[in-house]
C-alpha cells in the first residue's frame, strides 16, 4: 500500500495539469463561440463557386 | 464573441468594452466552473475509502483503511481549496454584499453551508479522524456554478435577444409599437421581481427552519446534528427557484426575435403560457423543497445527496421551460393563422 505516496502526489499533479490546460483553453478563447462554428456553414461565401 | 464579428458594436467604442468585458466575465465563470467539476470528479475518487469504511472487516483491514483515509483526506483537502477560494469567489462576494446591505440573499445560506462543511472537515483532516465533506462542498459548488451559469446564459441570451427584436423593429421603439415593446420589458421586470421574492422569504424560513433543526439535533443526537445541518443549509439553496424566471423568460425573447411583429392574441397567448410555465416552475421547485425538506430533517439525507436533489430540481426547471421552446411550431403556425385572418379586414 505504500505506492498510494506515489500514487497520491501522481494524481494530483494531473489534476493540476489538466486544470492548467482547462485554465489555458478558456482563456485564449476557445470557448467563447461554441455555436458559431456550427453555424458558419450557413454564413458560406457561395459567390466564389458560382 | 469577438467584437470583430460584430460591427454594428464595433462602430460604438463603449459597446465593444460593454462586450469585451462580457467576454471576460464569461471565462471568468467557465473557469471556476471547470475547475469545480475537476476538483469534485477527483474528490469523489479520493472520498471511496471512506464510504468502504462503513463495511469494513477485520481489524487489520480496518487499520490500513485508516491510514489510507488520511491520505486520501489531505489530497481532497489540497483540491478542496481552490475550489472554496476560486470557484466559490462569488458566492463569497454574494455574502460580503449580503452583509453590507443586510439583506439576505441565495449567497447566504450557501456560504454557510459550505463553512459548515468545510470547516469541520479541516479540522477532522488535521486531527486524522473524524467525517470529512470535501466531496459534498466540491459537488455544491460544482452543481451551484452549473445552475448559475445556465441562469446567465439565459438572461444573457434574453438581454441579446431583446435588443435584437428591437433593432430588428425600430417602429416597436417609435409610435405605436412602443407600448408593447415596454409593457414586454415591464413583463420581465415583474416576473424576475415576482420570483426573487418567493426565493428570498423561502430563504429566510429556511434558514430559520434549519437553525431550529439543527438545535434539535444538537439535543438529541450531537454526533449526527452537524451531517445533519450540512444537508439542510445545502437543501435550503433555492437555486432551482432562481433559475425559473430567467430561463422561460430567455425562451419568450427566443419567440419573440422568431417571429416580430407578432399578432397580438399570440404574443398574449404566449405571454400567459411564459408565466404558467414560470409560476409551474416556482411552485413546482417549491414543492420539491417541502417534501425533501422532512427527509433531510430526520437525518435520511447525506450532504452529498442533498447537493444532487440540487441539482436535479435544476435540470427539472430548465427542462420545463424548454417545453416553451418546443411549441415554437405552433407559435409559427397560429401567427399564421392569425394574419391570415387579419389580411381581409386590413384590406
Amino acid at each position: 500500500m505504500e505506492i498510494l505516496y506515489l500514487l497520491l502526489p501522481l494524481s494530483l499533479a494531473i489534476v493540476a495539469l489538466i486544470g492548467a490546460l482547462l485554465w489555458w483553453a478558456v482563456f485564449s478563447g476557445q470557448y467563447d463561440e461554441v455555436e458559431q462554428a456550427g453555424l458558419s456553414i450557413l454564413h458560406d461565401n457561395d459567390r466564389t463557386f458560382i | 464573441m469577438k467584437p470583430r464579428s460584430h460591427p454594428r458594436l464595433n462602430s460604438h467604442t463603449a459597446a465593444s468594452i460593454v462586450v469585451t468585458q462580457l467576454v471576460a466575465r464569461r471565462r471568468q465563470e467557465l473557469a471556476r466552473l471547470g475547475l469545480a467539476w475537476l476538483a469534485m470528479m477527483q474528490v469523489m475518487m479520493f472520498a471511496l475509502p471512506g464510504y468502504l469504511r462503513h463495511e469494513a472487516g477485520g481489524q487489520d483491514s480496518l487499520e490500513v483503511l485508516d491510514w489510507a483515509i488520511v491520505l486520501m483526506n489531505w489530497a481532497s483537502l489540497t483540491l478542496t481549496i481552490p475550489v472554496i477560494l476560486y470557484s466559490a469567489w462569488p458566492v463569497w462576494l454574494g455574502c460580503a454584499h449580503a452583509y453590507s446591505s443586510k439583506r439576505i440573499t441565495m449567497d447566504v445560506p450557501v456560504g454557510l453551508s459550505l463553512l459548515a462543511a468545510f470547516i469541520p472537515s479541516v479540522w477532522a483532516t488535521l486531527k486524522a479522524s473524524g467525517d470529512v465533506y470535501f466531496d459534498s462542498i466540491t459537488m455544491f459548488v460544482a452543481f451551484l456554478l452549473t445552475a448559475r451559469f445556465v441562469e446567465q446564459r439565459a438572461s444573457r441570451a434574453q438581454g441579446c435577444a431583446s435588443t435584437q427584436t428591437s433593432l430588428k423593429n425600430p417602429r416597436a421603439s417609435s409610435g405605436g409599437g412602443a407600448g408593447s415593446q415596454e409593457s414586454l420589458v415591464s413583463f420581465g421586470v415583474s416576473l424576475l421581481a415576482q420570483a426573487n421574492r418567493v426565493a428570498t422569504v423561502f430563504v429566510m424560513i429556511q434558514l430559520m427552519l434549519v437553525a431550529v433543526l439543527g438545535a434539535v439535533w444538537w439535543v438529541i443526537e450531537p454526533a449526527q446534528a452537524w451531517c445533519v445541518l450540512v444537508s439542510l443549509l445545502v437543501m435550503s439553496c433555492p437555486c432551482a427557484l432562481s433559475l425559473a424566471a430567467p430561463v422561460s423568460l430567455a425562451v419568450l425573447h427566443q419567440h419573440l426575435a422568431l417571429v416580430e411583429p407578432l399578432p397580438a392574441q399570440v404574443r398574449e397567448a404566449l405571454l400567459l403560457r411564459t408565466l404558467r410555465v414560470t409560476r409551474q416552475n416556482l411552485y413546482g421547485a417549491l414543492a420539491w423543497h417541502v417534501l425533501t425538506m422532512p427527509l433531510a430533517a430526520i437525518g435520511w439525507v447525506t450532504p452529498w445527496l442533498a447537493a444532487l436533489s440540487m441539482l436535479l430540481s435544476s435540470v427539472a426547471v430548465v427542462l420545463n421551460a424548454c417545453r416553451l421552446s418546443r411549441s415554437r411550431q405552433t407559435v409559427l403556425s397560429l401567427s399564421i393563422k392569425a394574419l391570415a385572418q387579419n389580411q381581409p379586414l386590413q384590406t
